[in-house]
């Protein structure tokens, strides 16, 4: 599975019912742990020992009457393990789903990750090509090479065939999103931002991509980038005033002092910066670093 | 449907059939059942028969181009202009630009000739057809030529041609149906049996079937002609009018109160 930051649900709803802390997993009931993998498969969040526990905790009373929901159990707990480093147990896993499902291509890339997990990178990308071959346009598979070669430390190999999916499947948002971390990465502020702008495109009212292209421009530096940097920092904050937006009001702030360098007599440049002072205040609570940065 | 105490409500100028109960036994109930089980059948041989839809690359691009293209339009207030300014060249640029490319001229015949999609249509054709034809064939060599039920609302009589085929009497009441009209019948009336049993979608339901192939061809008909959308595409552009919608980013932002959290 392509993993990425799921830019919809920085503040999921799906939160509320799973539990995070592992002393309530003993409790958990059976039918609890079926919902609780339920809501992933439905709303996807890493979270691989929870599911690595409730899975196994399925697995081991009541296979039997799970019916024919087992099978999604299953591929949920191989790529748990594989997460958790439980690669035995990983591989077992495949192995029963590919003895109910023999010519699976969605099998045969869960035991390209057992591979890539391993470290064994050139199988992993044989068993992807093949994929790619049978059906060339087989989204995970890409995905799954790019990530090979980013694990694999090969970051210009991970643009270019980033690059060239992106040449047919133009409105993959999660491709756009793993190429803009690829490019700051690297450096290369100027493209990502340019991969920026498209995920805004799709998610225009998404606080965090705007928060991403706010830190963008204010990385790329130079007067008008700063006060571009200003204006989406000031709509993030719009769009999530939550504390879980502090990153926002921080950010907003160095740019407010880095715009003030530069031109100390900006009346629009010092309300906002007083308007952040406030709120870094009112944040003191949550946030006594951050505030304590402000003296 | 078996009547026999209609004597006490019959109508001025109908005759009340006694209909013998082994019609019911040998006749009515068969027909449903094997009905039932053809379509049990035709779902899942459909299922099983079922490949995955091969995607094009070269059409799945220029879908995509289309896809964001739009996108860009919808949402061109929320980028910078320049960013705008940079795609608007990358779509439309004289050279090269993304819906510059001329794509295959469509053609209906071509559309039919391709193998995919004729293995495809014929298949469901077989699916419909064979089983139909097979009904109505077993249907009139066995149980054609009497009536085997009574629908139990009035019909006109210009049913009659429809609904007692075989039964050549002029006088029979219309709600009097043999065999091939209790086959039609029930076919609509098994619909709600099957999504019952198969669930939402299944294969077995013909009427569904039958809309969905006028849906598939209306739409394919149209997709097809993707020159004359990237035109179109091409014309919006020009009309982007670009207003910035962060300009008054910092007054919104100075409209909040920021003692409060939100």
């Amino acid at each position: 599975k392509f993993v990425s930051v799921n830019l919809n649900s920085m503040s999921s709803t799906c939160q509320t019912k799973l539990p995070d802390d592992p002393k309530e997993w003993e409790q958990l009931t059976r039918q609890q742990c079926i919902e609780i993998l339920r809501e992933i498969r439905v709303n996807p969040v890493r979270k691989p020992a929870l599911v690595y526990f409730c899975g196994l905790k399925l697995l081991n009373e009541s296979a039997s009457s799970l019916g024919s929901e087992i099978w999604a159990i299953y591929e949920q707990l191989t790529i748990a393990a594989i997460d958790t480093h439980e690669l035995e147990n990983a591989a077992y896993f495949v192995l029963k789903l590919r003895s109910r499902f023999p010519h699976s291509q969605r099998v045969e890339r869960l035991r390209a990750m057992i591979k890539e997990a391993e470290g064994n990178f050139e199988q992993a990308l044989r068993i992807y090509r093949k994929i790619l071959r049978e059906t060339p346009c087989d989204r995970a598979a890409h995905h799954r090479i790019v990530a090979v070669e980013k694990a694999r430390g090969n970051r210009q190999g991970a643009i270019e065939l980033l690059h060239e999916y992106l040449k047919v499947n133009q409105t993959d948002e999660d491709s756009y999103y793993e190429l803009m971390d690829l490019y700051i990465a690297e450096g290369n502020m100027r493209k990502a931002a340019y991969c920026c702008e498209e995920l805004i495109l799709h998610e225009p009212h998404n606080y965090y991509t705007m928060l991403k292209y706010a830190e963008i421009l204010y990385t790329l530096g130079g007067s008008d980038s700063l006060k571009l940097a200003r204006k989406y920092y000031c709509n993030s904050v719009r769009l999530n005033e939550s504390t879980a937006n502090i990153r926002a009001v921080y950010g907003l702030w160095q740019t407010c002092k880095a715009i003030k360098a530069n031109q100390n007599n900006d009346k629009e440049n010092n309300e906002v910066l007083a308007w952040v002072e406030k709120r870094l205040k009112a944040l003191q609570p949550q946030a006594p670093d951050v505030a304590a940065m402000l003296k | 449907k078996i009547n026999r105490d209609q004597k006490f409500h019959s109508m001025t100028f109908s005759t009340t059939l006694l209909i013998d109960p082994r019609i019911r036994d040998w006749v009515l109930f068969p027909i449903v059942f094997v009905m039932f089980l053809v379509g049990l059948l035709r779902h899942y041989v459909t299922v099983w028969m079922k490949s995955d839809p091969k995607v094009e690359e070269k059409n799945l691009k220029e879908g995509q181009i289309l896809i964001r293209a739009r996108i860009l339009r919808e949402h061109a207030n929320h980028i910078p202009l320049r960013a705008v300014t940079e795609r608007k060249k990358l779509f439309c640029a004289e050279e090269g630009g993304l819906l510059r490319a001329k794509p295959d001229a469509p053609n209906p015949m071509s559309m039919m000739m391709d193998p995919n999609n004729m293995t495809e249509m014929m298949k469901k054709n077989m699916m419909m057809i064979v089983p139909n034809i097979g009904m109505m064939g077993w249907l009139s060599f066995f149980y054609s030529g009497f009536v085997i039920a009574k629908f139990p609302f009035p019909l006109t009589s210009r049913f009659r041609g429809m609904l007692q085929r075989g039964v050549e009497l002029q006088t029979l009441d219309v709600t009097y149906v043999t065999s091939l009209s209790m086959y039609f019948f029930t076919l609509f009336a098994l619909r709600g049996v099957f999504s019952l049993v198969l669930g939402e979608h299944n294969e077995a339901d013909e009427a569904q079937a039958m809309q969905n192939q006028m849906g598939a061809m209306g739409a394919t008909g149209q997709g097809m002609d993707v020159g004359k959308a990237f035109q179109a595409e091409i014309e919006n552009m020009e009309l982007i009018d670009h207003r910035f919608a962060l300009a008054d980013a910092e007054h919104a932002l100075l409209a909040i109160n920021p003692s409060v959290l939100g």
